[in-house]
């Protein structure tokens, strides 16, 4: 195989501008910093994030702060029961020229951004939330047998509220195995309460300062994915993600009892794909094992399918997850 | 080139912490297993405080040896790939991986860095090198010992080093044993000895000799055998000694004494008073006497006929046919016998019997020594179980063949019983010739008649009838000085004694500053 081509960015430029990215969203977001940068490290991973929290934590400030900090293109989509595929994805429409010829031109969804923000994504009907399945996947739409390409860098973050389940409709697997990563927004503390009022209810609210470019994400994106990583540490990768099947004979005692169906290939990706970008964050040129560590939760919690059991017990993906890292990784460690 | 040169760099600085990692390895190990080695050890010591095994010290410090060892044979045999040190290297200075991923970047052999950036892969392995070269291998693993765990082991080896330092009782009785085994070996070593000088002995009839000979190599092999176990081997012996007891003729020592008094005054009617001929000699001396029958004067013949008269008196009691042959031949000497053949068929008759006879005698002092030698390893063997004192003759199963001679105090005893074993000094009958069957010293004969109404009947010779037969009656008590089986050997008498000394000093009251004069006595007394 062939050396990946020069990404035209070097290492100190890609911590330089992944801080300053990270230092101008917090002068907006309080707090929060392992979501600002488990959603940073899923932009430079080319993956999309799924927030999951209760309203007014700040999911949709963030995806803002961060599509001002990039200088990209940004669009919120808020999905609701009655939100068409085409409301989302674009649609033909008919125009008629100066000299009367009649013609379908495509005429570009919100999708058609490089920061999407579709917010609480599983407000919308299935058939919706599937039209998002190529856009997420492959970064283009397809309408009318025409495919468009979306511009990169792309990254969609969905929104989801946990409450008001009533009128909802789940995200299915196959979508939220697009996810890279999931992420808990976790209500802030006292201090950061604080914090948070001060920045919010001032004359004046602070404004980020654009601090990279689209093309300097994708080439902070290619530089990520050459970063080397050690056979043995891909193999520690992989046997976390087998023992993520209930089938599997080394699979932990809790995965047999309480998981239906583990982890697909994909979590692997994210695993390796985040470990990369977690390992260049701290100047290191290599992947170590402390970083699929700090990656298992967000990658793995939503490609965990839990039976019946599980939820009738309380037991949560991140505790069979942790559970995971500690047998697993902890394990190779020794 | 950049990568090899890399790799060696690498492997440079990963040699120092591999002996390093080993080294700790090696002690933690140690650390971890040394209990399991004491624990073992110790129950090896206690096992040897509760069974009698002698080896006990020698399997504990075997344990602790091979532990040891094999502790150190593997440490130094096992491979630690470079790999390998790496990664611990990694995980406990919190390198992130980076020694480990720059090895297998840089290895030449190794493909691994084909699929990602160049210039990434040069700067992490330039970064790896710079923190191995940081790396300061004295200080680069530390030792990771649990209290606990030292604790246990300090307990165990304070519990091993007083196991192996306060006496054990089992050490006399692994001592006694060794003594017995020992012993029982002596005494195998000395029945060969006897049983090779039975072989040697042309005197004897073969099958007698075959048979006392095997008998006797079958109680080596049991002694040779024995693994210090008095009671097993004084049974043995006991055993054996009831055999030949039973075989053991008590009037052959009669028999022998008239024959050897028919041989010297047979000696002196051929004109050789200083000869002392065994029996075998005193036929050729009775044929050669025969022959000169005709040129003896009448005093002669009937100084002749009257030897051989009182020897068939003697013998009449055990051997009928030689007591009858020799008074035919005394017949034939007072010249009672008419003819010539009738003289020279009493003649070959009396000689016949004679040598029967020798040969008889010799059977039976063969079983005297084999007896006498068994008797002696009883005493040996009982000295060597520390009890001594109680010969342990009774003490084995079927050792019951000198009891009823040894009850004295049953009642009814004759004055001779209570007679000291001194009276050595008035043997009756004691041969003074070495090369005669009871010349040894043990074999010496003593007057010691057996208890009335408990002991062996005895046979004494009776009148003859007027068909030439002679009759017999039982004795239960014989007279003192009489020369029938009340004479018998000193060993046998010696054995009794002691026995009843042993018992007395166990059951009755002796202060305690006689007890030790009283063994000191049989002691002194010992054949």
């Amino acid at each position: 195989m062939e050396p990946l081509n020069d990404p035209g960015i070097t290492v100190e430029q890609f911590t330089t501008t992944a801080r300053a990215i990270e230092r101008e969203v917090s002068t907006l977001i309080v707090g929060q910093h392992e979501i600002v940068r488990q959603t940073l490290v899923t932009l430079l991973a080319g993956g999309n994030a799924l927030l999951e929290g209760v309203p007014g934590l700040g999911k949709t400030m963030l995806v803002r702060t961060l599509a001002q900090t990039l200088a990209c293109k940004f669009s919120r989509i808020q999905f609701t029961p009655d939100l068409m595929p085409a409301d989302i994805v674009g649609t033909n429409i008919l125009l008629e020229d100066a000299s009367g010829q009649r013609r379908f031109q495509f005429e570009p969804g919100p999708v058609f951004a490089n920061l999407v923000l579709a917010d609480e994504i599983n407000r919308a009907t299935p058939k919706t939330q599937s039209a998002m399945l190529e856009v997420m996947q492959e970064h283009s739409v397809t309408v009318a047998k025409t495919t468009h390409r979306l511009a990169e860098p792309f990254f969609v973050l969905a929104t989801q509220n946990p409450l008001e389940m009533e009128g909802t409709y789940p995200l299915p697997e196959a979508q939220l195995d697009r996810f890279f990563f999931k992420l808990n927004v976790a209500y802030p503390s006292a201090d950061e309460l604080v914090m948070i009022a001060d920045r919010t209810t001032g004359a004046r609210t602070p404004q980020p300062q654009r601090v990279a470019a689209a093309p300097t994400i994708v080439a902070m994106q290619q530089l990520a994915r050459g970063v080397p990583i050690a056979p043995h540490i891909v193999q520690a990768a992989a046997r976390l993600i087998r023992a993520t099947q209930p089938q599997d004979a080394d699979a932990p005692a809790s995965v047999k009892q309480y998981v239906t169906w583990g982890s697909s290939p994909r979590g692997m990706q994210a695993l390796i794909l985040a470990g990369k970008i977690t390992a260049l964050l701290a100047e290191r040129y290599n992947v170590a094992l402390d970083d699929l560590r700090a990656a298992a939760l967000p990658a793995l919690r939503h490609r965990l399918i839990l039976n019946f059991e599980a939820q009738a017990e309380g037991v949560t993906p991140d505790r069979i997850v942790s559970e995971l890292i500690e047998t697993v990784l902890d394990e190779t460690n020794t | 080139m950049l990568e090899t040169t890399a790799y060696t760099q690498l492997i440079a600085h990963l040699r120092p912490l591999g002996r390093r990692w080993r080294w700790r390895a090696g002690v933690q190990a140690a650390h971890r297993t040394i209990g399991i080695a004491l624990g073992v050890a110790a129950l090896a010591l206690i096992a040897g405080r509760v069974f009698p095994f002698a080896e006990y010290r020698l399997v504990a410090g075997g344990v602790i040896a091979g532990w040891l060892l094999a502790l150190t044979t593997y440490h130094l045999v096992r491979r630690v790939p470079p790999f390998l040190v790496a990664q611990h290297a990694d995980r406990e200075l919190a390198l992130q991986d980076r020694l480990a991923t720059a090895l297998v970047l840089a290895d030449p052999r190794s493909h691994a860095r084909a699929p990602f950036d160049t210039a990434l892969v040069a700067r992490q392995i330039a970064d790896a090198l710079t923190v191995a070269a940081e790396i300061d291998p004295r200080h680069a693993f530390r030792w990771r010992l649990r209290r606990a765990l030292i604790l246990g082991d300090l307990i165990a080896l304070a519990i091993v080093g007083a196991l192996v330092v306060l006496p054990n009782p089992m050490d006399a009785l692994v001592a006694e044993r060794a003594r017995i085994a020992e012993t029982a070996q002596t005494q195998a070593a000395k029945l060969e000895q006897l049983a090779r000088e039975i072989e040697q002995n042309r005197t004897l009839a073969p099958e007698e000799r075959a048979a006392l000979v095997r008998q006797i190599r079958d109680l080596i092999a049991r002694l040779a055998g024995n693994p210090g176990d008095a009671k097993k081997a004084l049974a043995d012996l006991a055993q054996f000694q009831d055999q030949w007891r039973a075989q053991l003729d008590p009037a052959a020592p009669t028999e022998q004494a008239a024959l050897d008094a028919l041989a010297r005054q047979l000696a002196r009617l051929a004109g050789a008073p200083d000869q002392a001929p065994d029996a075998t000699q005193a036929a050729q001396l009775l044929e050669q006497l025969a022959a000169q029958l005709e040129q003896m004067t009448p005093a002669q013949r009937a100084q002749f006929a009257d030897a051989l008269d009182r020897a068939a008196t003697q013998v009449a009691a055990r051997d009928p046919d030689l007591a009858a042959a020799l008074a035919q031949m005394a017949q034939a000497a007072r010249g009672e016998q008419a003819s010539a053949a009738q003289t020279q068929r009493a003649t070959r008759q009396a000689a016949q019997a004679l040598r029967a006879a020798a040969t008889d005698q010799a059977f039976q002092a063969a079983l005297a020594r084999a007896l006498s030698q068994t008797e002696a390893s009883q005493r040996a063997v009982a000295s060597a179980s520390n009890s001594a004192a109680t010969p342990a003759g009774n003490s084995a199963p079927g050792a019951n063949r000198s009891t009823a001679a040894t009850q004295v105090g049953g009642g009814g005893g004759t004055a001779a019983n209570t007679l000291p074993p001194a009276v050595r000094a008035g043997v009756a009958g004691a041969p003074a010739n070495p090369n005669k069957a009871f010349g040894v010293s043990d074999l010496e004969t003593v007057y010691a008649p057996v208890t009335a109404g408990q002991g062996r009947g005895e046979i004494v010779g009776g009148q003859q009838n007027q068909t030439g037969t002679t009759t017999s009656y039982e004795g239960k008590a014989p007279l003192p000085g009489a020369t029938h089986s009340a004479l018998v050997p000193y060993s046998q008498v010696y054995l009794r004694y002691a026995e009843i000394a042993g018992q007395t000093l166990e059951r009755a009251y002796v202060p305690a500053g006689l007890q030790d004069l009283v063994k000191e006595y049989f002691s002194a007394l010992e054949p």
